[in-house]
């Protein structure tokens, strides 16, 4: 143990000469250490189509468990890691993965100024859920809204295997901070399906990707404003006897977001504008690009410390110009119904903390559209009913 | 079985919330108000709300002699720790609970060091070195040091 400790307490020192000029004892290091958890289990119950499992005999797919390690031998100098576990429906496939192993360096630290690096598999700063959506404690709601935060393409621009370059300024009228991650983006076969239309051959791959985020922090949080840009590159890998040729694709999404957080009333709206291109598949998948537009106002209330209630509008267009889906409907030959291009859905909600580990929410959604849904779990998309309801209920519990 | 609702209007009728209210406007401020207190080693005697600020959220490591800075606080529903928020952070508990809870579960940051009473947050901050937390003014001693926050400075 002393020789593992010591050997330890070595390379951190030595790593602390190398980079900074470390000025403090080394004795409570060990105190630093924090582990953190959560486990949540979902029901869905939906009147019509599939999301999160058979969802129309009421799913109990939807499970997400987490675990994290924390630890600061230096002031400067931070460690953390966080496995997750995630069940899905057929959305993706059941897995455990690594959601972020990170190490922290602060290269400058005055009451005023924090400047610092982290390195590693760093989550995205993508509006304000993106990092923590996971953990149905830090999200509004069950489902986050889908247009912006799609469940069906969530790993696109989950995290960042890389680095993140962060600065926050704290200036007489609130603090200002700008995050700028650069990495590989980790994907998954989720995407292939989504952008190739089924899974194929070969592999789509991460490219070196951007996303960047400027945020401005009035009074400790009752007003937060936020700017979010991203470049998320993937390239695709061609496999035996296969018909797509070497292609990329680019997303490349803007979100604007705003929140008062007031003692009882939180109002929250996001505005995404969203670019896709791609292009040089060949033949059988000619270039392409589509420009998505997705919003929502919310509202959320609590009534006690304990019990909050919540109500929003979330709109989502697959594409701008066809904010309709006809142009789509005529261009499949009817195949994919209008109503796949779109969604529109009106959200009620319920959260009980009923300790502070232990939480509990119901919520309803009324949904006309279907442009969220996953086609791995509604296959054939005659079979979609454009105005649907979902019922979901999540106990969760945290340490 | 733990039911917070109940117990809360139990221990917290609305008579009694009514008559606390009353007490708080017209009793002196300081019989009821807490201070920001820390280590005797911590080398600030003021600071502004801003720097309180990233103390509390755990955005702040280090004092600025480099100790590493290491914060108590008790729990959210404690009335204590829900009025400290509000008269000297300027936030809501339920805002500094969400600053800690992004941090902890996306690797940016820590939670603070959790206290279940007033004594055992006085004794922790007297032993541990560039500590700093909060406590009532009448139960402030000679093994911890309380500092003020200087509202105007910023």
């Amino acid at each position: 143990m002393t020789r593992f400790g010591d050997l330890m307490k070595a390379g951190f020192t030595g790593f602390s000469l190398i980079f900074f000029y470390s000025q403090q004892s080394l004795a409570d290091w060990k105190d630093t250490f924090q582990y953190h958890g959560f486990i949540s289990q979902n029901f869905v119950l939906t009147s019509e189509n599939s999301f999160y499992g058979d969802s129309e005999h009421g799913s109990f797919d939807f499970t997400e468990a987490g675990f994290n390690v924390s630890l600061r031998p230096l002031s400067r100098l931070g460690l953390a890691a966080q496995v997750l576990y995630r069940r899905a429906g057929e959305l993706e496939d059941e897995e455990v993965r690594l959601d972020y192993g990170l190490l922290d360096l602060t290269a400058w630290e005055s009451p005023d100024v924090r400047i610092g690096l982290r390195l590693g598999r760093v989550k995205n700063p993508y509006g304000f859920y993106n990092e923590t959506r996971d953990i149905a404690f830090t999200r509004p709601s069950i489902f986050l809204p889908q247009g912006i935060y799609p469940d069906r393409t969530r790993n696109l621009a989950l995290s960042s295997d890389g680095g993140q370059l962060y600065g926050e300024y704290v200036s007489p009228i609130g603090e200002f901070s700008l995050r700028g991650n650069i990495g590989v983006p980790t994907a998954d076969t989720s995407l292939e399906r989504v952008v190739l239309a089924g899974n194929q051959p070969g592999e789509m791959e991460g490219k070196l990707s951007y996303v960047g985020q400027l945020a401005y922090d009035y009074s400790g949080g009752l007003i937060h404003l936020a700017f979010t840009a991203a470049s998320v590159h993937h390239g695709y890998s061609p496999g035996l006897r296969d018909s797509l040729k070497e292609g990329n694709t680019w997303l490349e999404p803007y979100v604007a977001s705003a929140q008062y957080s007031g003692e009882r009333l939180t109002l929250t709206t996001e505005y995404l504008l969203r670019n896709f291109r791609s292009d040089h598949f060949g033949s059988s998948l000619p270039d392409r690009a589509i420009t998505g537009e997705s919003y929502y106002f919310q509202a959320g209330y609590r009534l006690t410390d304990n019990i909050e209630v919540m109500a929003r509008y979330e709109v989502f267009y697959q594409d701008i110009n066809d904010r309709s889906g006809k142009k789509w409907e005529r261009r499949t030959r009817g195949l994919r119904p209008s109503f796949t291009n779109f969604a529109k859905d009106w959200t009620v909600g319920l959260r009980w903390d009923i300790t502070p580990n232990w939480m509990a929410r119901a919520e309803y959604h009324r949904v006309h559209g279907t442009g969220w849904l996953a086609e791995t779990e509604n296959p054939d998309p005659r079979k979609l009913d454009p105005d649907w309801d979902l019922f979901a209920l999540e106990l969760s519990f945290r340490f | 079985m733990n039911f917070p609702l109940l117990e809360s209007t139990r221990h917290y009728p609305f008579v009694a919330r009514f008559f606390t209210l009353v007490i708080f406007l017209f009793t002196s401020k300081s019989a009821v108000s807490q201070s920001v207190v820390v280590h005797p080693n911590v080398p600030v005697s003021e600071i502004s709300q801003q720097e309180a600020r990233a103390l509390f959220t755990m955005s702040q490591h280090s004092w600025w002699d480099g100790t590493p800075v290491v914060v108590f606080v008790l729990s959210d529903s404690n009335p204590i720790h829900k009025e400290f928020c509000k008269k000297h952070l300027g936030m809501f508990a339920h805002q500094l609970r969400q600053t800690w809870d992004r941090k902890v579960f996306s690797g940016t940051g820590q939670a603070p060091e959790l206290v279940s009473t007033v004594e055992e947050m006085r004794a922790l901050i007297s032993k541990t070195p560039g500590a700093i937390g909060y406590l009532p003014e009448t139960e402030i001693d000679r093994t911890v040091r309380s500092i003020t926050i200087n509202e105007g400075a910023r």
